[in-house]
């Protein structure tokens, strides 16, 4: 093909969704809303799960009993972000990986509630088995929002 | 149990030339056309002698679900089969895997793969990554690709207390050898010391450690015995190909190595009939797209023990020269055509054992290993083996 400037053309899709959560993910977020970092537990293996699962994958069987958690877990692993992306949040945050207290499984939140103001300096702060606590937000609507982020103790 | 129920061969691989999707001047179709036509000329077959396709991507991250944009390509003119493989990043091996499969198990004598350009026109591909992740759980906070790659160098260098110059040296042997690869996109050759002093984007990996946008297709074809010692004077045998997956949710990921992957890799060997890798693997492509990953994957695959990744990679051994060369062709980390980069790594070790590995060859290879790791936060790997060896 001869060497010639080529066109470009944009387009794009703009896309809405709308997800039900089930009754387990329901029960788990409304429990935030309440300062609650609630916990549920497979009946036969035992296991706990924080975030709640609407069943175990490993049994497959249903969690029925659900137990309240004081919230406190450690840093299992972390990353601090220095890049700025679009949609967000802006730089520096750190991801922490959060296993509360006797939980099997761990999820992804902030962690922060201290001096962010050397960004460098931020990863020599954190080491990983850290203690941490939820901090609470104002304003709670049933979401992963409502815990602000987890701060060391 | 007999595994593979007939032989399968690799007969013609092709690739085109990669560059940024920004500067990409080529349409998908193009691409797939010059890659197919690359891969039916070194089968010296023609695109009617093909008896089914492979197509393997990410639904959605293309920006048309289908991927009927290139069917073109694929001979479907002539009323073949089309399958349609997605497993995220593993799509790639997971596609060669299904290629496989059906040419062992004698449905087809001549299957083709094809390794799209996911990322290929989108202008900002973090925001379709973003799609991947779990909506509720994962994505409100800020976590992309990048970050799922940062975690697991993270947990493996504070677990081991390497530094983050033992985690870019790695990334230094790929820029090193993409620099050698006509086929790599990112070529300039990034020493250690430019690789530690470009920006932090998500501690501990700096930019050069992560890989670009890159847009370019690959191609490869797989025949059975008799097509392949027809065909071609040196087919490249599959030995054995599996892929093993975790849960989409990241909560039981350990981030201080790949446990998944060590899983599979025993499965793998014991099909392949390797005991020792170290000694009886001799070249390896590793899924890179954040260069510290090699490490894990040595320590995953058996190339040395936990906590020993940096030290092989300082013994020399996993160079060009060396006695296991991994990522010759400076891997993912220089080169991420999206999907495509999950079907080079097989396309890569084929070459590499043909000897026709343009200017990053490994001496006379016998045996290769192809990796790809992909999914939700490496939800799936992939594992294969190929020989020059017949039995």
């Amino acid at each position: 093909m001869e060497n010639i400037e080529v066109l470009k053309k944009e387009y794009n899709m703009h896309l809405d969704f709308s997800v039900s959560l089930g009754p387990a993910y329901t029960k788990w977020m409304m429990g935030l809303k309440d300062k609650k970092l609630l916990a549920n537990k497979c009946p036969k293996c035992g296991r706990l799960f924080v975030p709640a699962k609407p069943f175990c994958e490993i049994c497959f069987e249903e969690p029925r009993e659900w137990i309240e958690t004081d919230g406190t877990g450690t840093v299992e692993c972390f990353t601090v972000n220095y890049g700025t992306f679009r949609n967000f949040p802006d730089p520096p945050y750190v991801l922490g990986i959060i296993r509360v207290d006797g939980s099997a499984v761990s999820f992804v939140h902030w962690i922060a509630g201290f001096d962010y103001d050397n960004p460098e300096e931020i990863p020599d702060k954190i080491q990983i088995g850290m203690k941490v606590r939820p901090v609470w937000a104002e304003d709670r609507k049933g979401d992963l929002l409502d815990i602000k982020y987890f701060e060391p103790f | 149990m007999k595994y593979m129920n007939r032989k399968v061969a690799v007969i013609g691989v092709g690739n085109t030339e990669y560059t940024s999707n920004r500067r990409e001047t080529r349409t998908k179709a193009e691409l797939a056309y010059a890659a197919v036509k690359g891969a039916l000329g070194m089968a010296g077959i023609g695109l009617a002698d093909l008896e089914a396709t492979v197509f393997t991507s990410v639904d959605g991250f293309e920006g048309n679900v289908r991927p009927a944009r290139v069917l073109e390509a694929f001979g479907q003119g002539l009323n073949i089969p089309l399958i349609d493989v997605n497993t995220g990043g593993t799509a790639g091996g997971s596609g060669v895997k299904e290629a496989i499969h059906m040419v062992s198990a004698g449905l087809y004598d001549l299957v083709m793969v094809y390794g799209s350009p996911t990322f290929q026109g989108v202008v900002d591909n973090q925001q379709v990554l973003n799609t991947a992740s779990p909506p509720i759980f994962e994505k409100p906070f800020g976590l992309g690709a990048a970050h799922m790659g940062s975690l697991y160098c993270a947990g493996y260098m504070r677990k081991y207390n390497f530094t983050m110059e033992d985690l870019a040296m790695v990334s230094a042997k790929s820029h090193k050898n993409a620099a050698k690869n006509p086929y790599a996109h990112l070529r300039k050759g990034y020493t250690l010391e430019e690789i530690l002093n470009s920006p932090m984007v998500a501690w501990p990996l700096h930019m050069y450690e992560i890989c670009p946008n890159s847009s370019g297709a690959v191609a490869v074809i797989f025949a059975s015995e008799e097509k392949a010692k027809s065909l071609c004077s040196t087919p490249v045998w599959v030995k054995a190909i599996s892929s093993i997956t975790d849960t989409f949710l990241t909560g039981y990921r350990p981030y201080t190595g790949f446990p998944q992957l060590k899983i599979l890799a025993q499965r793998v060997y014991e099909r392949a009939g390797i005991t020792n890798p170290r000694k009886e693997i001799d070249v390896a492509e590793l899924f890179n797209p954040f260069g510290p990953f090699e490490l894990l994957e040595y320590e995953a695959l058996g190339f040395c023990g936990e906590g020993e990744g940096v030290g092989l990679l300082r013994s020399g051994a996993t160079e060009i020269n060396g006695d296991i060369p991994c990522n010759a062709s400076g891997g993912t980390l220089c080169t991420n055509s999206g999907i495509a980069a999950s079907v080079t790594r097989h396309a890569e070790v084929v070459l590499q054992l043909m000897g026709k590995a343009e200017g990053h060859q490994a001496k006379s290879p016998k045996t290769g290993l192809a990796h790809s790791w992909g999914g939700n936060d490496g939800q799936f790997h992939t594992v294969c083996i190929f020989s020059l060896e017949e039995d």
